[in-house]
């Protein structure tokens, strides 16, 4: 894999983490030791939605070792609320208190903060805190939060309508009367949640000398999260330290300031000590975020070949309670990106995000998971409807390289994006015609093989200007620092918040390539706000191109002055006939590369101890600061293709065969991304198979423990087949294009895909997730049952 | 989380015996372990305080009943309702029939029950069976009141509206409701439990218990 261009991006190297990660020597926030901190835990609601009529804390209060009970009327006083009022058309202001106040508007809402000398004690005085609730009727499903008669979530609000965005591209209308047909799909995605290995926690830290908070916090934004914390406790950002040490884990269940952490802070702040929480399994499934749950409906306009001519999209998201993200967020990005790698200028969307008596959402690893699904899942209709094989609907609509660059009908362009090679190379792996005849002969025999096959086009890095155009607030710049100290050691520092990445690995390879270094000398400082540059933080795939690009700018301003140096040294004209290799500096002369006696410690020695010997001029030491913003979007693409046996008997899915085709540009980490294809796989078959958050029609949550909220192992999953292919980005520093998210996308819509054309003989379409095996011996059931 | 279920129990002794004791405060605390506290507020309500601490929870459950078309001593309805702290709550209304035959009683029930909070969170797939099996704890401890053993002639629980609200779920809604008696058959139910950790098995025997508890207010 390793690129001819370069030296050390590409190659293969071994994480850097892991040595320490494995053996245990992590530091993750409860190895890290504050005596004497106070521990909170929460009182929650037992109720989906209730007023609160009363608090009585005095019994907890004469338990042993409680120091505090405190309540939303006591965080009010010490904290701003939360607005989220982006100025976003179609979209309604929100406002949310610390800690709810008057009402509770899902089962795990909290309601007090037990402060006490161990957890224990904390946890024993739950029972004692009286809370006298008024219940209310509860809105448990976005059809119901749509109905008219349904309770309101947000009193405030004209109805549980939170967001209602539309738009339309070309004339849909006039397609659909021009076509041969109207293709109608449906998709429902179910609610999951991010489920990271180390739940949330943190530890605050207040000085009372200084006024300052130090803040530890598993946090994938370090900066903006100090920004956030900062304001919300009225303080200034001089006042406030965000420390993120090792986290296991986030897929954006760590981007948002939650009530809690708030919560901790300022109880610190208050009291003078330093108070410390850590979420348990259970309150991390019933009152951490989630996500995922929405409901697509598309109209295809196709003429007699199955070409797409218009296509209309219909989205309802169900958000849950609160708006800790603009309510459109998640929603708006899969309507924009719908059409992916094919070809459609007659395009509308209707999005609507509705409120319900659930854990607000928070975007997880592919907020716009459901994209692919639906769009190939809506060539699979057209196949089915129109009776034509589904390779040749997907090949007559699919993007061909001679139409790139191409402005999709929402403005966005695609270009270095190779669908259509993806889709034949893994077509000509997977051996699709030599499948089809076996398939037949499996069917004679009663076996239902099916292959299913899902092209993503992953939206991977969102710049400053597409968050602009699609109405969201924020920008897509990151931050980077590189210092080359006397001894020629490089500490580098990007704004990103590591979660399990790789990053040390793979930010160090892009910084070590710009400088000209080993990798291996190359230091990378990161989730400290003292240390780190104001970046944006790690969200979407942004780390790869926006981190890892910037920091590769950063990298190559610094060894511009390094080699400049270097020619005042050597006495050449300039730096341009010298380069630096593995920390050497290296001259043209007569065409060929030969060393010189200059290291990069020598240059740094002279540059921070004798900066009178540096060219006229030129300011001493080895410190370099850069911003970047990236280009509005960077696009990955790849296809999935997946094998499944599917039990008629029982539902029962067996993996036969998975395979994947990603070009994902210029790779920084080998092992970075294959773990990264890994694991998006692996967290999309899961979600389609088993994660459910189950609520029921009351609004109570029925998941509260990994025996219900299911979770794929390796046991369940099969082995991915990689063909890896590069096509570098043309608008990017080394042609990154960043990658993590899009074998979420592809998995989904691949299983799902597969097992419906396993299923295609009983005349049934599994639309919904997770494909259980009784969903689907219920669908199969249900059709037999038609047909008697 | 709504589910129903019913039984039926033979009890040695005359109808108005046991209808008389089901109406004793005394008999009911002895009959019920871990209460704390049943009292008589007037004929037809009734309060109680129930503790327990079992694996992770502990929890104190208070509630209050109130007896309803009472028809002496024939049977009635009630209606109960407990607060279990940070355990959740749970919500019952159930309908009592004593039919007697000499010296023996028949008593059947049948109840619907609501639980929310963590009891739902937690035990949702097995507070049926426990809840089922607390009940029969219940009248075996209540026919020993009789010097005698009580025997459920036939029982039967099913799924009400179980994991049968949301979309995503009817494949649950759509299966028939499990009708006749389904303690016999719990085979099922106890490889369920042989899947789930020990603790949470034992954690949800305090949900039970909070059933076995309002069940046992009712006679």
């Amino acid at each position: 894999m390793a690129n001819p261009d370069f030296q050390t991006i590409g190659r293969h190297v071994r994480r850097r983490e892991d040595r320490r990660l494995l053996t245990g020597h992590g530091r993750y926030i409860d190895d890290i030791d504050i005596p004497g901190a106070l521990h909170a835990c929460f009182v929650r609601s037992p109720h989906p939605h209730a007023r609160i009529l009363s608090i009585d804390a005095k019994a907890a209060l004469d338990m042993p070792g409680i120091v505090a009970v405190f309540t939303g009327r006591d965080l009010a006083e010490w904290t701003t609320r939360l607005r989220m009022a982006p100025p976003i058309d179609g979209l309604q202001p929100v406002e949310m208190d610390t800690l709810p106040i008057d009402k509770v508007c899902f089962q795990g809402d909290p309601v007090a903060c037990i402060i006490a000398t161990d957890r224990y004690q904390a946890e024993d005085a739950i029972d004692k805190v009286r809370v006298e609730y008024e219940a209310l009727d509860a809105v448990s499903s976005m059809w119901r939060a749509l109905e008219p008669d349904a309770p309101k979530v947000v009193d405030k609000l004209p109805s549980n309508l939170l967001s209602h965005q539309h738009a339309t591209h070309g004339d849909v209308e006039a397609r659909k009367r021009e076509a041969f047909r109207v293709v109608e799909s449906t998709f429902s995605q179910h609610r999951q949640t991010h489920l990271p290995i180390e739940t949330r926690g943190c530890v605050a830290v207040w000085d009372e000398g200084r006024q300052h908070l130090t803040f530890h916090v598993g946090t994938q934004v370090p900066h903006p999260y100090r920004t956030t914390l900062a304001a919300r406790m009225r303080l200034s950002e001089l006042q406030v330290t965000v420390d993120s040490p090792d986290v296991g884990g986030g897929f954006g269940q760590k981007i948002a300031l939650y009530r809690e952490e708030l919560t901790v802070a300022a109880v610190a702040r208050h009291m003078k000590r330093p108070v410390r929480w850590r979420e348990d399994r259970m309150e991390n499934l019933l009152a951490s975020s989630q996500s995922r749950e929405d409901f697509c409906r598309t109209r295809a306009a196709v003429d007699a070949d199955g070409r797409l001519l218009g296509l209309e999209l219909d989205i309802v998201e169900d958000f849950g309670a609160y708006s800790f993200y603009p309510g459109n967020y998640l929603a708006r990005v899969v309507a924009m990106i719908l059409t992916g790698p094919y070809k459609v200028q007659d395009y509308a969307y209707d999005v609507k995000v509705v409120l319900t008596n659930k854990v607000g959402n928070g975007p997880m690893r592919a907020p716009m998971a459901i994209t692919s699904w639906v769009m190939d899942g809506t060539m699979d209709a057209i196949a089915r409807e129109l009776g034509l094989d589904p390779v040749d609907v997907r090949r007559i609509n699919m993007l061909r390289p001679e139409d790139l660059p191409y402005t999709m009908a929402t403005g966005e362009v695609l270009a270095d994006v190779t669908p259509r090679e993806t889709f034949e190379a893994a077509l000509e792996k997977i051996g699709y015609l030599e499948f089809r005849a076996r398939q037949q002969r499996a069917r004679a025999e009663g076996r239902y093989l099916g292959l299913g096959m899902c092209t993503v086009v992953e939206s991977t890095t969102y710049g400053s200007r597409f968050y602009k155009a699609a109405g969201i607030a924020g920008s897509g710049h990151e931050a980077a620092w590189v210092r080359i100290e006397p001894s020629g050691v490089v500490n580098v520092s990007v704004g990103l918040g590591a979660t399990g990445q790789g990053y040390e690995t793979s930010l160090t390879q892009a910084a070590a390539e710009g400088l000209g270094v080993d990798p291996q000398q190359v230091h990378l400082h990161i989730g400290n706000t003292d240390v780190a540059p104001y970046g944006m933080g790690s969200r979407g795939a942004r780390g790869g191109t926006a981190g890892g690009g910037t920091l590769y700018l950063c990298a190559q301003e610094a060894r511009t002055k390094v080699l400049a140096i270097a020619a005042k040294l050597l006495d050449v004209a300039d730096g341009a006939s010298l380069r630096m290799v593995d920390g050497r500096v290296q001259r043209l002369e007569g065409g060929e590369w030969g060393g010189t006696r200059l290291t990069l410690a020598d240059i740094a020695r002279t540059a921070y101890l004798d900066p009178l010997a540096l060219p006229e001029g030129m300011s001493p030491g080895l410190e370099f600061h850069k911003t970047w913003d990236p280009p509005p979007m960077t696009y990955s693409n790849s296809t999935h293709m997946c094998e499944v046996e599917v039990d008629a008997a029982t539902g029962a899915i067996r993996f036969e065969r998975y395979l994947v085709a990603e070009d994902c540009g210029t790779v920084l980490s080998p092992v970075v991304v294959e773990g990264q294809q890994h694991g998006a796989i692996a967290m999309g078959l899961s979600g389609a198979l088993f994660e459910q958050v189950h609520y029921d029609e009351n609004g109570q949550n029925l998941s509260g423990t990994l025996a219900d909220y299911l979770v794929a192992t390796a046991h369940e999953l099969p082995r991915f087949e990689i063909l890896s292919m590069h096509t570098p980005s043309r608008a990017t520093p080394a042609g990154i294009k960043g990658m993590a998210e899009g074998g979420v996308m592809g998995a989904i819509g691949a299983l799902t895909s597969a097992v419906n054309d396993a299923l295609a003989p009983f005349g049934i379409v599994a639309d919904r997730q997770p494909l259980t095996p009784m969903y689907l011996r219920d669908l199969i059931r249900n059709k037999q049952r038609k047909q008697q | 989380m709504a589910m129903e279920f019913s039984g039926e129990y033979g009890i040695p002794a005359t109808q108005r015996q046991v209808w008389d004791a089901l109406n004793d405060p005394a008999v009911l605390q002895a009959c019920i372990a871990g209460c704390k506290q049943l009292d008589k507020i007037s004929e037809t309500e009734f309060s109680a305080i129930v503790g327990t601490k079992v694996g992770p929870i502990s929890a104190t459950f208070r509630g209050s009943v109130l007896l309803s078309d009472m028809d002496a001593p024939n049977g009635y309805t009630l209606t109960g309702q407990g607060q279990g702290g940070a355990a959740g709550f749970a919500k019952m209304v159930a309908k009592v029939s004593l039919a007697g035959n000499g010296d023996s009683t028949v008593l059947k029930y049948t109840a619907s029950a609501d639980i929310g909070g963590k009891l739902a969170s937690v035990g949702s797939r097995l507070v049926q069976t426990v809840a089922k099996k607390n009940a029969d704890d219940f009248f075996a401890a209540f026919a020993r009141h009789f010097g005698a053993t009580a025997a459920p002639l036939e029982a039967a629980t099913a799924p009400a509206s179980t994991r049968a609200g949301s979309r995503q779920e009817s494949n649950f809604a759509a299966m028939p409701p499990v009708v006749g008696p389904m303690t016999r058959s719990a085979s099922g139910i106890a490889s369920l439990c042989s899947s789930v950790p020990a603790w949470m098995a034992v954690f949800t025997c305090a949900i039970g218990f909070g059933f076995g508890y309002f069940v046992a207010l009712a006679h």
